[in-house]
């Protein structure tokens, strides 16, 4: 029972959060349109960037400003919009900063490409997605693997899974909280540096 | 422009993203989720949209791991044509971690007579393991009634319904016999598995030799000996035999674990192997969904999974009213 859907869970947990009915939408177009993107803005903001943490910084920007936008009217297409506002959050930086490194210039450049490409069909997307979802999996170490197929798959409650495998549910838990993040970064960034989620 | 005035550069992603997979599982921990905790995660989020996208994201990875589920068995080998038709998941008892309950029969059951045979059933969503005193186990699935004898010359176990995986201690003097209906297994030092339903009774053997033949009151049907890897279904046309390859074997004894194994099964099927283990019923409609394909590792009792599956990755429309779920176009 505990595992009842999670997704409508989430929708009406956030309808009362009192953001209106928009933000269901949002959300349904933010996993829909905008995670599938990460991997390629992560990419792009990489090489226009210092160091990783700051294309994180970055990408949270550019969520931000999508996010602000999809409240007004949800985009249609994304993949333009996600990118005109990770190039002007780049423009902006760098007038900021009033020194344009020539990386960034190409990259704007190259950039314009990007925008016009039209992504990969949403069913190979969903395919790949779940090969690698399967890749993650197998490379997540032990300790957090076990917990997330017993809950994921056996359907176990964090309770049961602790008894099994003679742990304490906290640690349960954290290695549960540790298995979900380690995937969505494989998913949606194709890092498989799983390690450093430990 | 980290010292800009835009909000978003005030947050470290990383921790972000740790505290979104917080709450994310404690919403599903066995701790409970309470009014307060729904509160103080209905602030979090609405303190910034860094927060519910962040959550949001690993959200959807945790929503899609039950599609894994779903997929995760259908990669295996193409199955063999032919083949005699699929044999249902089986009954199986998880010993791991279920509340099992290992019964040892007392003082043997050598003083057992016919006529006060002792009476063993389970509930439906049910799971037993019976030790006897000569060694013998015997685990009972969801729903099953068994009632047990034995003398000086046989013992004997009638299969009054349901799923039963039985691991025999051989004993030349004394031979195992199981009735089901109008048939009977008599073993010869053997582990096997039986389940019965109307019309329908299915031997599936992994260890030693057995032989499956029809009861005194039926001759009609001939007898068949069954060795490992042997599934037999009887129905009253007679006996179907196939041989099936050791893993897929594991598959059907999955209920011995607590799990239910589908490979290309039909909808309708896996709804009515759900069936048998909840009291909640699931009904398939329409022929075109009934035949859908599911493969996959559920956990019996977790009826949830299945329609959270139907909904979100088949995409059908699941409407539950009280014990009742129908799923359709």
């Amino acid at each position: 029972m505990e595992d009842a859907s999670d997704i409508n869970r989430g929708d009406s947990n956030l309808r009362k959060a009192g953001e209106g009915a928009g933000v269901s939408e949002v959300k349904a177009w933010f996993v829909r349109e905008v995670l599938p993107l990460e991997g390629t803005l992560l990419q792009f903001l990489r090489k226009s960037s210092s160091s990783a943490a700051d294309a994180e910084d970055l990408c949270q920007d550019v969520y931000m400003r999508i996010f602000v936008s999809a409240r007004k009217e949800i985009p249609n297409p994304t993949r333009p919009l996600l990118f005109k506002i990770a190039r002007d959050l780049l423009v902006d930086r760098a007038r900021r900063q009033q020194i344009v490194p020539i990386q960034v210039v190409e990259n704007l450049e190259a950039l314009d490409v990007a925008i016009d490409e039209p992504g990969p069909d949403r069913t190979v997307i969903a395919r790949e997605e779940l090969r690698r979802l399967q890749v993650a999996l197998d490379k997540l170490p032990e300790r957090y693997r076990k917990p997330f197929l017993m809950k994921k798959i056996d359907g176990l409650s964090t309770r049961e899974i602790a008894v099994r495998l003679g742990a304490a549910e906290k640690t349960v838990e954290m290695h549960l909280t540790e298995a979900v993040r380690a995937l969505a970064d494989v998913l949606y960034r194709d890092q498989l540096d799983i390690g450093g989620a430990a | 422009m980290s010292e800009s005035a835009d909000p978003s550069t005030a947050f470290d992603p990383k921790s972000i993203s740790e505290r979104a997979a917080w709450w994310l599982v404690r919403q599903h921990a066995s701790s409970g989720w309470t009014a307060d905790d729904q509160a103080a995660f209905e602030a979090w989020m609405d303190e910034s949209p860094a927060h519910m996208m962040a959550y949001w994201r690993l959200e959807s990875v945790w929503g899609r791991a039950d599609r894994l589920s779903a997929l995760r068995k259908t990669s295996s080998e193409p199955k063999q044509p032919g083949k005699a038709r699929r044999v249902g998941p089986f009954v199986a008892f998880g010993v791991v971690g279920l509340s099992l309950l290992g019964l040892v029969i007392a003082g043997g059951l050598s003083y057992l007579r016919p006529n006060n045979a002792v009476t063993y059933e389970t509930a439906v969503g049910g799971h037993k393991i019976l030790t006897l005193a000569d060694g013998s186990k015997i685990e009972l699935n969801t729903n099953t009634r068994i009632r047990l004898t034995a003398d000086d010359t046989q013992r004997k176990v009638w299969l009054d319904r349901g799923e039963a995986y039985f691991q025999i201690r051989h004993d030349a003097a004394h031979p195992f016999v199981v009735v089901a209906g109008n048939r009977q297994v008599i073993d010869v030092g053997t582990a096997f598995s039986i389940r019965r339903e109307p019309g329908r009774l299915q031997v599936t053997l992994t260890e030693g030799r057995a032989r499956l033949e029809p009861t005194e009151s039926d001759t009609g049907t001939k007898s068949v000996v069954l060795t490992p890897g042997d599934v037999a279904v009887a129905t009253r046309e007679g006996i179907a035999l196939a041989t099936r390859p050791l893993p897929e074997l594991t598959d059907q004894l999955a209920w011995r674990r607590g799990l239910l194994a589908f490979d290309s099964t039909p909808l309708a099927e896996v709804a009515a192997e759900f069936n048998r283990y909840n009291r909640q019923k699931v009904t398939v409609v329409g022929a075109d969904v009934r035949n859908v394909e599911v493969g996959g590792h559920f956990r019996a009792t977790n009826v949830d999974a299945f329609k959270r599956i139907a909904r979100t990755i088949l995409k059908l429309r699941v409407e539950t009213h009280g014990d009742e779920t129908v799923i359709s176009r």
